[in-house]
């Protein structure tokens, strides 16, 4: 029998064949795998990686951007005072497009303040200059105004430092961005780096407990807002 | 050696020509304190002779060699760019020059091999007169100011042609280090893992098993490399989907309508000229990868190119279009391929060395 037309001859191919594709598999993927093991590693080695604190600090600025509305509870020469920040649209101004803005309600004072400028809201908008405005609604956790802030923060890569702290008991961490005196100070969830609390470092108020709110209908009687305003200043969608 | 140089003097001296009319089109620009106002990009140096050679995305690029990655939620953050171009950085700090010298001189380093590279594999897969335009065109391309840039581009494009050159040679392992290389420096180069493939298959059947596995290795090795990065994202950042996460904040989500998006933006009001080029070098560069196609190159070289220029389309617009492009090798085959009479060649070749000085010197007007 010639030996093409043995029995055992196309099962040993075979066998071979699939040793082949198994051999040069194991051989591409190995290849593979040793090149990606040496471009992370590269990666790893070569360049700087960003503190805890900066990535509890990115966590906290997650946690803002999915944030409609604050509440917030400061305390004034010994009185709760409760503000109320909600995300908004406002404008036209001087004839441009709208502009995302905030909308900080703290008793009968209504203030709107967006990247460029701050508004006081009274019967009508009158802008109000100098950097009290903006720290205000900081200070109130505007989640808008508050991510703008801690987002300048991160991008030119100012010191954060983390610290543990206790807050009524409940263990915490302190983040202190910037340098001592006029940072910012904020004290987060250390498991969600979710904000519980804001202060100002430089200002002589003191801490402002945060809580996520619900959006509120800014028709609302007690919200004060004509409805000439609230063709200016509206809520988002 | 001196007989190897001399056989590519042509192509050494239109590498280093063009360069010299990037580098010479950038100082005067400086040195004419043109175009007045202000600085277009946030962070950038204005006081090195070459400085508008880091405008655009060249900061980014700084800022991950000295700081390292941070994903900032809802602003446009670094993680958005591929690491090849700040590890190089890094690593040549000790050389003890400021990072934007380091990255010019790295940028145009690259280029001058890229071309060369790009040159020798040119005269595997094209006849050798048409290989010859081709690298000439590529080096004089009036886009190719980017190259000299502080932009991962001139690396990628080295690493890329000495991957496919190396790939034809059947020197696999190489080959697969190269394209690992060129898929750290830009996600486009991932796409030619289409030729890799080709080749390893075509070369695989007559190698023995080993090269045959690492034939099909260095077809995966861009997919790895570019694996790696969310990788150490993940690692790095906690976050293995930061590159999405940035590049969503750079307005470059991909859907699938995407394309449809990007042709509606033109009929948006206010529109600046640099979309329009955008949208010019997008026809140019399909209609130079069709008549590469006249030249017989294989299919998979083609959906490799075609893809380098019409994927970014599907994050929803033409800008940066241009840039892109000018990784999809096929497209100067057919440059090479329209203009290999003389006739065509040397007004062609000048008039693209002419909107080369052009592109350099409008950088600073410019910010896609």
């Amino acid at each position: 029998m010639a030996a093409s037309e043995s029995p055992i001859e196309p099962a040993r191919s075979r066998t071979g064949w699939v040793r082949m594709a198994v051999a040069s598999g194991a051989t591409a993927a190995g290849l593979a795998a040793l090149l990606a093991s040496v471009a992370f590693g590269l990666q790893a080695v070569t360049l700087p990686r960003p503190s805890r604190a900066q990535l509890i600090a990115a966590e906290t600025l997650r946690w803002l951007t999915r944030q409609d509305a604050v509440e917030s509870v400061a305390f004034v020469r010994g009185r709760a005072v409760s503000s109320y920040c909600v995300n908004a649209t406002v404008g036209p101004l001087d004839g441009s497009r709208r502009l995302n803005a905030s909308l900080l309600i703290t008793g009968r004072r209504r203030l709107v303040d967006t990247r460029f400028a701050s508004f006081r809201l009274g019967s009508a908008l009158r802008e109000e200059d100098g950097p009290l405005p903006a720290i205000r609604a900081v200070r109130a956790g505007c989640p808008r105004t508050l991510q703008r802030r801690i987002g300048r923060f991160l991008d030119k890569r100012v010191p954060v430092c983390v610290r543990r702290v206790f807050l009524h008991g409940t263990p915490m961490l302190r983040l202190f961005f910037g340098c001592p005196g006029r940072g910012l100070l904020l004290i987060v969830e250390p498991r969600t780096s979710v904000p519980v609390a804001i202060r100002i470092a430089g200002q002589r108020t003191g801490w402002a407990y945060l809580s996520p709110a619900e959006r509120r209908d800014l028709a609302r009687p007690a919200l004060r807002l004509s409805r000439r305003l609230r063709l200016i200043v509206k809520a988002d969608v | 050696m001196s007989a190897w140089l001399h056989e590519r003097r042509g192509i050494l001296g239109a590498a280093l020509l063009s360069r010299a009319l990037v580098l010479g089109a950038a100082a005067a620009d400086h040195r004419l304190h043109w175009p007045h106002g202000k600085v277009p990009v946030h962070g950038a140096s204005t006081a090195h002779t070459l400085s508008i050679l880091s405008y655009w995305d060249g900061v980014w690029y700084r800022t991950i060699a000295e700081q390292g990655y941070l994903l900032i939620p809802g602003r446009q953050s670094d993680p958005a760019f591929f690491p090849l171009f700040p590890i190089v950085l890094r690593a040549l700090q000790g050389l003890g020059l400021s990072f934007l010298t380091t990255g010019i001189l790295v940028a145009n380093v690259a280029f001058v091999i890229g071309i060369v590279a790009f040159y020798e594999l040119s005269k595997r897969v094209v006849p050798s007169e048409v290989a010859r335009t081709s690298a000439m065109f590529a080096a004089f391309f009036p886009m190719s100011f980017v190259f000299s840039m502080t932009y991962p581009e001139s690396l990628v494009l080295a690493a890329l042609a000495l991957a496919l050159l190396l790939a034809l040679e059947g020197r696999w392992t190489l080959s697969a280090v190269a394209g690992a290389a060129a898929a750290l420096g830009r996600p486009e180069a991932l796409f030619f893992a289409f030729p890799l493939a080709a080749i390893a298959v075509a070369r695989g059947r007559t190698s023995g098993r080993a090269a045959s596995g690492r034939a099909i290795g260095a077809a995966f090795a861009p997919i790895a490399s570019v694996a790696a990065f969310p990788l150490y994202l993940g690692w790095a950042l906690h976050n293995v989907s930061a590159w999405n996460g940035a590049e969503h904040a750079w307005g470059r989500s991909f859907k699938l309508d995407g394309v449809v998006r990007a042709v509606h933006q033109l009929h948006q009001r206010g529109q600046g000229p640099w979309l329009w080029r955008d949208v010019a070098f997008c026809l140019i560069y399909l209609a130079l990868i069709a008549a590469a196609g006249r030249l017989g190159i294989s299919w998979p070289w083609l959906l490799a190119s075609a893809a380098v220029v019409l994927v970014p389309l599907a994050s929803g617009t033409f800008l940066s279009d241009a840039r892109f492009g000018l990784l999809a090798l096929p497209v100067y085959w057919g440059a090479g391929l329209l203009a290999r009479r003389r006739i065509v060649r040397l007004p062609v070749l000048v008039l693209s060395a002419g909107l080369l000085v052009a592109g350099t010197m409008t950088i600073p007007l410019a910010n896609p």
